[in-house]
């Protein structure tokens, strides 16, 4: 089965500015009749919009409830499907702007979006901060960061047109770790003249993650892994780290799903 | 648990370059400015660097280059973060020549963007700052044609934020039709130190800002500012 570990941590800029995280992220099993696939949402308020803390937590809250009602069937996820979506959340975005009696652009984030299944996984983005997934022993971007031309500018759930700029990624064959990260760890976690995923940054915790007995035992360690200085001396911005490794159930190879 | 599952001196960070913020100042050495006008600008221009390399983001973010138009257009400094930015020495000579000025210079950028590309650099909008005591004499030239063909587009590409800022004696309206989106600012007095001290802390603020973040930029034009309108 999959054993998940995530946390989202305030960066030292928000802090001392008394700014909440504005990053969310969250996660969901949802078994089908062929398997059990993993749902990943990940979301990072932009720190210009006011109420973006309440964006990115309502945009990974909406996303993970619409596709739990649209009863998938992995193989068949398509570009356009994953697109209405994105679709449902920005409509979700702008009925919580009405009720909160503010405009949708306070409300922006980005959204990153992973459905991982035994045999595969759909990776989909708008904005920045990346998937990177493990396959065949190797680690791979899943998406890549758009940050437009400029380091301090991405597109937002809420921008005009956002929707135009979806990554979708369909990554075949087995896959054995995934993580998802926002653009506060981007630096640690990318190397961009290269192009390519700094294994050193994932590969220490995806062993930890694979080793552990209960993966709720790494929550502290990741959040104050999160918040070490080491960290905080790269990235003053929020962080978020999803990390998710397959683990072949032990004893009878049966029953995954628990 | 024996092992701390999460240890950071266990954990590699990626080692990328630091994103840049290229600033761009193109300034008036002609004759006119002889005298107080060059040693205050010589001023703030060391000030500038002082406060760049005092700031230990912005004095590896921050890449500073030099033309100076009078007589003739040099490139007195290429592209370079404060640490290794000498400020070079200002002579009043010659007449203005700021039309070619700009067409140089906007190609040094161009340049220094697209070796940002090459090797994966991710950087800020640029900063374009020009600051006259005259009037161009290249006018009747393509030099100027150009230059305000390639501000237009620029700004309108967002591939740049020009400034236009005109010492005491500028054609303000000439300096207009080089700006045509951002109104052309007049310095007050000979606050060259004030408006390098301005041009820092906003330079810092930017080359800190994450994705998303506004940048509030101090009113240069606010009472107690450098400028007036």
């Amino acid at each position: 089965m999959w054993k998940v570990v995530l946390a989202s941590v305030t960066g030292t800029s928000h802090e001392r500015t008394g700014t909440p995280c504005q990053d969310s992220c969250d996660f969901l099993r949802l078994k089908t009749d062929e398997e059990e696939l993993l749902l990943v949402a990940v979301a990072d308020g932009a720190g210009s919009a006011i109420l973006s803390h309440v964006g990115s937590g309502e945009a990974v809250r909406q996303i993970l409830a619409v596709i739990r009602r649209a009863q998938i069937d992995f193989s068949t996820v398509t570009y356009e499907q994953a697109r209405g979506w994105m679709q449902e959340v920005l409509n979700h975005l702008v009925a919580v702007a009405e009720r909160e009696n503010t405009s949708v652009s306070q409300l922006a984030c980005t959204l990153l979006l992973g459905i991982i299944a035994k045999n595969g996984a759909v990776f989909t983005q708008i904005g920045d901060g990346g998937w990177v997934v493990e396959k065949d022993g190797e680690l791979v971007p899943g998406t890549w960061p758009q940050n437009g031309e400029y380091a301090n500018i991405t597109t937002f759930i809420t921008t005009e047109s956002a929707l135009n700029t979806m990554q979708f990624v369909r990554v075949d064959g087995k896959v054995s770790a995934v993580a998802a990260f926002t653009d506060g760890l981007q630096a640690l976690a990318l190397n961009f003249a290269a192009k390519q995923t700094h294994a050193p940054f994932f590969m220490p915790m995806f062993d930890s993650v694979r080793a552990c007995g209960d993966e709720t035992d790494l929550i502290a360690p990741l959040r104050g892994f999160l918040a070490s200085e080491s960290v905080t001396s790269r990235t003053d911005d929020d962080k978020t780290l999803v990390l998710a490794c397959w683990r072949e159930p032990e004893g009878t190879s049966h029953d995954a799903g628990q | 648990m024996e092992q701390t599952p999460f240890d950071p001196s266990k954990i590699g960070f990626a080692d990328n370059p630091e994103p840049r913020c290229a600033s761009l100042l193109i300034l008036d050495v002609s004759g006119s400015m002889g005298g107080q006008p060059i040693k205050e600008l010589q001023s703030g221009l060391t000030l500038y660097r002082d406060e760049l390399a005092a700031d230990t983001l912005a004095r590896k973010r921050v890449e500073v280059a030099v033309v100076t138009f009078g007589g003739s257009v040099d490139v007195v400094q290429h592209f370079a973060t404060a640490e290794s930015l000498t400020p070079p020495a200002l002579e009043a000579k010659g007449d203005t020549p700021m039309g070619e000025a700009m067409v140089t210079s906007l190609k040094l950028l161009e340049d220094r963007k697209a070796e940002y590309r090459q090797n994966g650099i991710q950087f800020y909008r640029p900063w374009v700052f020009l600051i006259t005591d005259g009037g161009p004499t290249d006018a009747n030239t393509q030099f100027w044609t150009d230059a305000k063909e390639k501000i237009r587009q620029g700004e309108e590409q967002k591939k740049f934020s020009f400034f236009a800022v005109g010492v005491e004696g500028a054609d303000m309206d000439r300096l207009a039709e080089l700006s045509p989106s951002r109104t052309p600012l007049k310095l007050k007095g000979l606050r060259f130190r004030d408006l390098f001290q301005w041009l820092s802390n906003s330079q810092q603020s930017v080359s800190k800002s994450n994705p998303g973040e506004a940048v509030p930029l101090s009113n240069p034009v606010a009472p107690d500012g450098w400028a007036q309108v």
